[in-house]
């Protein structure tokens, strides 16, 4: 027995063992997986097919038990390209399996595997010349090297369609995999198909399942681990290592020899020497930089950039400027397809900064199913420990857990990240609460991100942090400044209109001759600046019921009062004149059989009814209709008012009812006004234990519908509610 | 006689406007009053006044945009005024780049002032 036979014997047996345990391993990692479960039939088949070989050429036992080996050895290798066929095809795991093709392709394997062990296959006359192993061959040798090909033909498209289809951590994965099998193709045809063929070298036929040890490593990696981005880093620091050996070496070795004939040979080493320690940090450097370039496509300097990044911050005092530098700096440093920048606002957070291609949202919910997994990391996670959340990672316990509501919720993550085309979550936080969220999308280079640079953002939000949590006060202090300066000047506008009007008006009345001049002159001028005073009366009350409701709610000043005669009737006097100028009536029905008396404090009432009616006249069309319901339901007054303008459109009817608010078709109609009677109106309303809200209405016009109990106690002091 | 110089206010709130018409009117102002935008564009034609009083805040149309179309529609040049109560930098630096001739504030401006702002502009 050769040498070469006797290495590939004992290599024969290690590699069984190898491939046993990568098959067990990657078994144990999740023995429900189904991905697992093939590799391991896969892993075990490859290890099997080497022992037979192993027991084919020692022939332990005799030539008939030495021909079942030689039987056994097709069937695994049979059993290894059905299982990694199937491999391939349900890689990456489906949420569904399909039993019934489970179960057809297990029966047809079985049924290949013990057809290969009949004489159909290997007839016998089993012979090793120089390891080779030589032996009579049945009928269906020729049909079955037709369906190997086959196979491999197969495996390889569904591998190289499903690296189309993927991205992220799945790619990578199915890349692995089609590395794994030509660390194993390549070197097995060379030895078993090249070399006999083309060179009558038949010694080296033994060596080819051996390579099938390196293939299951870098697959079995694949499955287990998912960060790539480290082998290119181990290999790296070994090749500079490597190079910064043999090119000291090469100095004290040139050196030495060329010190030597100038000075003495201890000079010349102590020369070396310090040339040696001088040049070693640099020489280290360059190479660094070098092997960075060839291994890593465009290498970035952490420190360096974190530095460049840190100082950037450290000097703006702009949030939009320091948003937008950010994702431009991070777009250079990692060359991503896209990226947002969210800050809080609200309940939500606003994209600040968005870059790249593709439809991303404008605004995320804070219930959004990413951000509520980042505030529960943050929650959970020590404080030392990386907050960014990869889609990858996801993807990865999603694949591995067992627990059914958990990979269903991991599933949402992966479909929001996948709906946006992000890879990257980094949670821009401050004491436990996430003040803004940075997505960023897929490297171009479709690597996947590293260790290093989930650590790089982790510090780049850390140090954000700090720096929105400052600016973001600065823009609400801004804002709060500007409504301020908004709220002045609506409310000095609105009172001085009628001022200027008092004022002319007395400085014509002033003015000598004015009154005599013609006739009900004053009389006109005193009327007018008394209107425009009661005006002015009436905008700083409602300002000071507007104040007084935010800062201390409604103070009610209740007594027993009759609906109609108190209330109602008085209100529609007030309107008799604007009545007879449009010369319609409000068209007024009481559908109340009962009795009208009840509790309340009679002016907030009053002003509702006010309010409501004067907004109805004043928004509504020339010819609309202005309608007042009063109706009773159960223990409750039901008030509708209803008119045919302008209306309120759907997507407004929570904002009227804020502050200061006005329509855009309000203000067009009425440009004068403070925007305050139906916040008012609503919170008088609700003191009272009632309701007002904007009701749906056919056709234009708006429809206003409120409610109040009228069994109400009068309460003893006067005040029912503080 | 000589003839009165034209005046057209355009003014929405009534009491405002009526006031205008008699503070006018007795310092040698042929007054006329539009009370919305629209309105004012037609009268502009009809009555060819030689000043226009404007106020910002109308129905419909607002001043800035009946200014604009006033200067740029209907190519009057002769001298616009605003008299409104909005007193911000932005608006008045806004009327400015619209064409107003001049800018007033209402609440600062006394009877007085108005017909001596106005008699500056009387052909």
């Amino acid at each position: 027995m050769s040498f070469l036979t006797k290495t590939t014997l004992l290599l024969q047996v290690a590699v069984f063992i190898a491939n046993f345990f990568l098959g067990m391993l990657v078994i144990r990692r999740n023995p429900r997986s189904k991905v697992n479960v093939l590799f391991c039939v896969y892993a075990l088949s490859l290890a099997f097919w080497n022992i037979s070989l192993f027991f084919t050429i020692t022939a332990i036992g005799g030539p008939a038990i030495q021909l079942w080996w030689s039987r056994l050895a097709f069937s695994f290798f049979l059993l290894m390209l059905n299982s990694f066929f199937y491999f391939t095809v349900a890689y990456p795991p489906e949420k569904k399996t399909n039993r019934i093709f489970d179960a057809i392709f297990w029966s047809f394997t079985a049924v290949i595997f013990i057809l290969t062990l009949t004489p159909l296959l290997v007839v016998g006359d089993i012979k090793i010349i120089d390891g080779f192993i030589t032996g009579a061959l049945g009928p269906l040798m020729q049909y079955l090297t037709w369906y190997y090909l086959a196979l491999i033909f197969l495996s390889l498209s569904a591998l190289i369609f499903k690296i189309t289809r993927h991205r992220g951590i799945e790619r990578v994965r199915l890349r692995y995999i089609l590395l794994g099998f030509a660390l194993f193709a390549i070197p097995s045809v060379t030895t078993n198909v090249i070399l006999p063929i083309f060179f009558q070298k038949f010694e080296y036929n033994n060596l080819g399942p051996l390579f099938s040890f390196p293939m299951l490593a870098v697959i079995s990696y694949a499955i287990i681990q998912y960060r790539f981005m480290e082998i290119r880093t181990i290999i790296r620091r070994g090749t500079v290592f490597t190079l910064l050996f043999v090119a000291l070496s090469a100095v004290i070795v040139f050196g030495t020899s060329f010190f030597n004939t100038i000075v003495s040979p201890l000079a010349a080493q102590i020369t070396t020497a310090v040339i040696v320690a001088l040049l070693f940090s640099p020489l280290k450097r360059f190479l660094e930089v070098l092997t960075d370039k060839v291994f890593f496509r465009r290498p970035y300097y952490f420190e360096r950039e974190l530095a460049e990044l840190n100082h950037f911050i450290a000097h703006t005092y702009k949030l939009d400027d320091l948003v937008g530098h950010i994702i431009s700096r991070l777009s250079d440093v990692f060359k991503f397809d896209r990226a947002a920048l969210f800050l809080a606002e609200g309940a939500d957070y606003t994209a600040r900064s968005v870059r790249g291609d593709g439809f991303l949202p404008k605004k995320i919910p804070a219930t959004n199913p990413i951000v509520a997994f980042l505030r529960e990391k943050i929650e959970k996670a020590e404080d030392r420990e990386n907050k960014v959340v990869e889609r990858d990672s996801v993807v990865r316990e999603q694949l591995e857990s067992e627990d059914d509501t958990v990979r269903e919720r991991l599933g949402v993550l992966r479909n929001e990240f996948d709906s946006f085309g992000f890879e990257i979550a980094v949670p821009i936080f401050s004491k436990k609460e996430i003040i803004g969220v940075m997505f960023l999308g897929e490297k171009k280079s479709q690597d996947p991100y590293s260790v290093q640079d989930l650590r790089f953002l982790d510090i780049v939000a850390h140090e954000l942090s700090f720096s929105f949590e400052n600016l973001l006060n600065i823009d609400r202090i801004l804002k709060l400044d500007k409504a301020k300066s908004e709220f002045i000047s609506v409310v000095s506008h609105q009172l001085r209109t009628p001022l200027s009007i008092a004022r002319w008006n007395m400085e014509m009345m002033l003015e000598e001759g004015a009154g005599s001049a013609k006739d009900g002159t004053i009389q006109k001028g005193i009327r007018d600046s008394y209107e425009s005073v009661m005006k002015m009366n009436e905008g700083l009350n409602n300002l000071i019921a507007a104040i007084q409701i935010t800062e201390k709610g409604v103070k009610l000043q209740e007594k027993e009062v009759d609906l109609k005669k108190d209330i109602v009737d008085p209100v529609l006097k007030e309107f008799s004149g604007i009545e007879k100028e449009k010369q319609k009536k409000i068209s007024v029905v009481w559908e109340t059989s009962g009795e009208t008396r009840f509790v309340c404090d009679p002016m907030k009432i009053t002003f509702v009814f006010r309010s409501l009616l004067h907004n109805a006249v004043t928004y509504n069309s020339p010819e609309g209709n202005v309608s007042l319901l009063i109706s009773a339901e159960g223990k409750n007054i039901v008030v509708t008012i209803e008119d045919d303008g302008i209306g309120i459109p759907e997507k407004n009817r929570e904002d009227v009812f804020r502050k200061f608010w006005r329509g855009e078709e309000a203000r067009s109609v009425s440009p004068n006004g403070l925007g305050l009677s139906l916040f008012i109106s609503k919170a008088f309303i609700e003191a009272h234990g009632g309701a007002l809200r904007i009701a749906n209405k056919s056709g234009p016009g708006a429809r206003i519908v409120f409610s109040f109990p009228v069994d109400r106690k009068k309460p003893k002091n006067g005040w029912a509610f503080d | 006689m000589k003839k009165e110089p034209k005046i057209l206010i355009i003014e929405d709130d009534v009491a405002t406007a009526s006031l205008l018409v008699a503070i006018l009117g007795q310092s040698g102002w042929d007054a006329i009053v539009a009370h919305s935008g629209e309105d004012a564009l037609g009268k502009l034609d009809q009555y060819g006044p030689d000043v226009i009083l404007l106020d910002l805040l109308l129905p419909g149309m607002n001043g800035f945009e009946v200014l604009k179309a006033v200067r740029k529609e209907k190519q009057y040049k002769k001298p616009v005024i605003i008299l409104s109560n909005l007193s911000s930098d932005s608006d008045i630096r806004e009327c400015f780049a619209q064409g107003a001739t001049d800018y007033f504030v209402k609440s600062l401006v006394g009877v007085s002032d108005i017909t001596a702002i106005l008699e500056k502009y009387k052909v």
